[in-house]
């Protein structure tokens, strides 16, 4: 940590699942007894208890009435996250892919400065086929590009909101699949938030599958390909966005 | 009247009777109608001064039919934008107001965790079941 580094406020764990029955109280337990922080479970329209699941487990539960999107989870669990009075808000995964042990380095890196850490997978020997290794890069080169910072893992869900980026990144917090990592990482960009990426250890996931298979995924690749493309222009109102 | 009259008029008459019955049975709201309704009335219109249109098409050098054609295609194209524009403005809002509801849900109390659901699965009451069992909802313990 620099000098000028102090330790950051209250820390709250917001934790987006759909239908993550498996492995959700897992990571529940899991991030309360290593980081002992509140965690925040935003359900994003689950058919099979996961919000239950997580409430047993010790998580306050937020419970989205249908299932609207993995980015709209997260910017729900940061509004909450707010209200209890957050000035650091973690993000993990609901699979289980993500170590809790590593939460404290993406807190350290905020609060040495940075707006916005984002967990790295690749330093630590993770593994993917070269499709969608491919396709990461080529995100991470146009991110770096605007964010002139090595972000070599810009699809991670694995991160950490210092204050000014919870502030400024609730408001219009994209709500799709690949938008709620890369477009955010372009908003912040356009904000002047500061993103530093953190490595840190990557677990297989412990059950269930991803979320999409191969032409969706490609349909979100494509989209979030275009997003990237118009960010070019300056940007307009017209989402609607949090007024509380 | 030539047949093409009579095809016209038939047509916009059915436009305008079947969007009065929507609204009567409030399947389309009468803003949108009234929109419909001015597309029945300019099916009239166009029968009616098919003479001034051709009159307007050889002044810029084309055909009444086609010219015809051109502007109703255009007409439609903007719609179309024009309602996926709604549309976008719509998925925004149904989004803030999911997440408003989740928030609604969950007040923001001292409690450490299991705060007792308040408003979505009461609204919304899904397959959950009593216990939390991790093998699936349909497990027998």
């Amino acid at each position: 940590m620099s000098p000028t580094a102090r330790p950051p406020g209250r820390i709250v764990v917001v934790v987006p699942a759909w239908n993550e029955r498996a492995t959700i109280a897992d990571v529940v337990r899991a991030v309360r007894e290593v980081t002992g922080f509140d965690v925040v479970v935003v359900d994003d329209g689950s058919t099979d208890g996961t919000a239950q699941c997580a409430r047993e487990a010790g998580a306050r539960v937020l419970c989205h009435p249908f299932n609207v999107g993995v980015g709209a989870a997260v910017g729900t669990g940061m509004a909450y996250a707010r209200r209890l009075g957050a000035e650091v808000v973690v993000q993990v995964d609901a699979d289980g892919q993500h170590d809790p042990s590593a939460i404290g380095a993406l807190i350290a890196a905020v609060a040495d400065g940075a707006d916005l850490a984002i967990g790295s997978r690749f330093e630590g020997g993770f593994t993917m086929g070269w499709v969608r290794r491919t396709a990461i890069r080529r995100f991470a080169r146009h991110v770096e590009r605007r964010l002139r910072t090595a972000v070599p893992d810009p699809t991670s869900g694995f991160r950490a909101f210092g204050p000014r980026a919870i502030d400024v990144l609730t408001p219009t917090f994209p709500t799709a699949y690949l938008s709620d990592t890369v477009e955010v990482l372009l908003q912040a960009a356009d904000r002047g938030l500061v993103v530093r990426s953190v490595p840190v250890p990557m677990r297989a996931r412990q059950a269930g599958q991803a979320s999409a298979g191969l032409w969706r995924s490609a349909g979100y690749a494509l989209r979030i390909w275009w997003i990237l493309l118009a960010h070019r222009l300056p940007a307009g109102r017209g989402e609607a966005t949090w007024t509380a | 009247m030539d047949r093409l009259t009579v095809f016209l008029v038939a047509v916009a008459s059915v436009t305008a009777a079947t969007v009065l019955v929507l609204v009567r049975r409030r399947a389309m709201r009468a803003g949108y109608a009234l929109l419909w309704l001015g597309v029945a009335v300019a099916a009239v219109l166009v029968v009616l001064l098919r003479p001034a249109i051709d009159a307007v098409a050889r002044a810029v050098g084309s055909t009444g039919p086609s010219l015809v054609f051109l502007l109703v295609s255009l007409f439609l194209l903007f719609l179309s934008v024009g309602l996926t524009i709604q549309l976008s403005r719509l998925d925004g809002k149904v989004e803030r107001l999911a997440q408003a509801v989740a928030l609604l849900g969950q007040p923001v109390g001292p409690s450490e965790g299991s705060s007792p659901p308040v408003v979505p699965e009461v609204l919304f009451p899904g397959p959950e079941p009593d216990v939390c069992d991790p093998r699936g909802p349909d497990a027998t313990a």
